[in-house]
């Protein structure tokens, strides 16, 4: 036990790798903290946080006309999800007419912007609303006619994206796929739709989305770290999942394109850790279009980058920051 | 004429696990405040003691079917809010309080390594919260949770008589209107369904 530093108990507890003294221990520490903490949350905290997570827990049937139901309570938060969508492609004529009927269902879209990712990587892009989107290799993604115009932003995805959305309390991300309908109204989130079989799932890495499936009208509120998946008309099963793992296809070879320095600065300093810093509000708003390799160096990939948009770099290693400046100074 | 308000909690997880969904808001309205009061006090963050009690029902509705629970129902729920809150502590990226408190915890020295006994004297400072509850919930809580009288038993001594209980219905009804929201539509099926 002296071995172990006291964080790492809580750790060894949880993933059952405790001796029995080691466990008594973090036990009884948790006993010492019921009993020192007498302070509680008032009785109006308690039922309000009662109130909403029931409104989570428990998926409902809902009808098209409840679907206004669900308003601001949840004033969201930022919301990073996957959602897969796998259809089958099965040879015989029922399966076809079902897609047929699946996609004049899902698809109120009937004309708008197509956005397609390249064949080979996946490609970071900046929608008129503000908001980022990465989608995976071959994927597609319809913008109604009116996406910047209306009171809902809405999309028709196939294949996979990860989203970045500009918050705008008023008027709510909705992305169909297949049947499958889900509202973020917070500000990031990731999603699949694929040719495969009917199962859908979602997953949710941070903040909250509602999804429900318009055949069955099951309506579900996600969780951060949780997955849903509709299968016919049963009750939507949730999974609690490692969402930033189900993310991981997103760190795979990327193609910016067309989008700001700004815009894709959350996404540099994911990929490598380190914190950037740019000076210059020209600069953050150049756009560029340039690919990332997966494995490529930062270094590498920092100095073809400033090449390419006639800026230099400083790499300050023991402060994990890099600080990108116009040529000229 | 049973009024389920005073099922005890062995009969409320049966009929859970048979898929009367009832019974579940019944537990999850008896047991929210305790779970969610002990998690605060622990985890000091709470809007995420609430996401861990909520994550603990969630994982008791998706499981209904396999559920195999040892003992009772409050030690299951009290033992799973205990292991989420360690597994929220433990992925805390910068070095936390936690740590701090549990450092000086170690070199403190002073407690007990017998686990039945933490285990019980854990149960018994989160049932302390039972005395903050609404005065009929306590009831029904107490004589439930602490006795093995059957709800029969327990609508007798809180005199729950066929006369009263209508009357009772209707008042808990206004009660949780506001509270059940679209549920409430059920509640009351349901126990128009008793008469």
């Amino acid at each position: 036990m002296k071995n172990t530093q006291p964080e790492d108990l809580f750790k060894k507890y949880t993933a059952g790798n405790c001796s029995e003294d080691e466990k008594a221990l973090v036990e009884a520490w948790y006993l010492s903290q019921l009993k020192e903490n007498t302070s509680r949350p008032s009785d109006v905290k308690i039922q309000k946080a009662k109130d909403e997570a029931w409104k989570v827990i428990m998926p409902v049937k809902t009808f098209r006309t409840s679907i206004y139901l669900w308003s601001a309570a949840a004033a969201v938060l930022t919301a990073v999800l996957a959602l897969f969508f796998f259809q089958s492609v099965k040879t015989d004529e029922s399966a076809h007419s079902k897609l047929a009927n699946v996609s004049s269902k899902s698809a109120p879209i009937l004309k708008g912007t197509l956005l397609e990712a390249s064949k080979v990587e996946n490609s970071l892009m900046k929608l008129p609303d503000g908001s980022t989107v990465i989608l995976e290799k071959g994927t597609t993604l319809t913008l109604s006619p009116d996406f910047n115009k209306s009171k809902t932003r809405e999309v028709v995805l196939q294949g996979k994206a990860f989203f970045d959305i500009y918050h705008d309390a008023n008027r709510r991300f909705i992305i169909h796929s297949g049947n499958v309908k889900t509202t973020v109204l917070g500000t990031a989130f990731d999603v699949t739709a694929r040719p495969g079989s009917r199962k859908v799932t979602v997953n949710v890495i941070r903040g909250r989305v509602k999804v429900e499936d318009n055949n069955t009208h099951w309506v579900t509120i996600l969780p951060k770290n949780y997955q849903v998946e509709f299968v016919d008309t049963e009750v939507p099963r949730r999974i609690a999942v490692n969402a930033a793992k189900e993310l991981a296809w997103k760190q795979a070879d990327l193609e910016f394109t067309d989008v700001s320095l700004g815009d894709a600065q959350p996404r540099f300093e994911e990929q490598f850790g380190y914190k950037m810093d740019i000076g210059d509000t020209a600069l953050k708003n150049t756009t560029f279009t340039y690919s990332m390799r997966k494995k490529e160096a930062m270094e590498s990939f920092i100095k073809g980058m400033c090449a390419f948009i006639g800026a230099s770099y400083t790499i300050d290693n023991k402060n994990k920051i890099i600080s990108i400046q116009p040529l000229n100074q | 004429m049973i009024d389920k308000l005073s099922f005890t909690d062995n009969e409320l997880l049966l009929a859970f696990k048979r898929g009367d969904q009832t019974s579940f808001k019944l537990l999850y309205e008896r047991y929210w405040q305790l779970l969610y009061v002990s998690a605060c006090k622990v985890i000091k963050d709470e809007d995420e003691a609430k996401d861990i009690v909520q994550e603990v029902f969630i994982s008791l509705l998706n499981n209904a079917g396999q559920l195999e629970i040892q003992g009772s129902i409050a030690n299951y729920l009290y033992t799973a809010v205990r292991y989420k809150v360690f597994d929220a502590i433990s992925k805390q990226k910068v070095r936390s309080d936690y740590a701090d408190s549990m450092t000086g915890f170690v070199n403190s020295q002073s407690y007990t390594t017998d686990r039945m006994v933490l285990e019980k004297e854990i149960n018994l400072e989160i049932e302390k919260e039972i005395q903050n509850l609404p005065q009929k919930m306590r009831e029904v809580f107490e004589l439930s949770r602490k006795s093995d009288l059957s709800h029969k038993e327990i609508a007798e001594i809180l005199k729950i008589s066929d006369k009263t209980v209508k009357k009772q219905i209707s008042n808990a009804i206004k009660l949780l209107k506001p509270k059940f929201g679209g549920y409430y539509l059920l509640v009351v099926s349901v126990i128009s369904n008793i008469f």
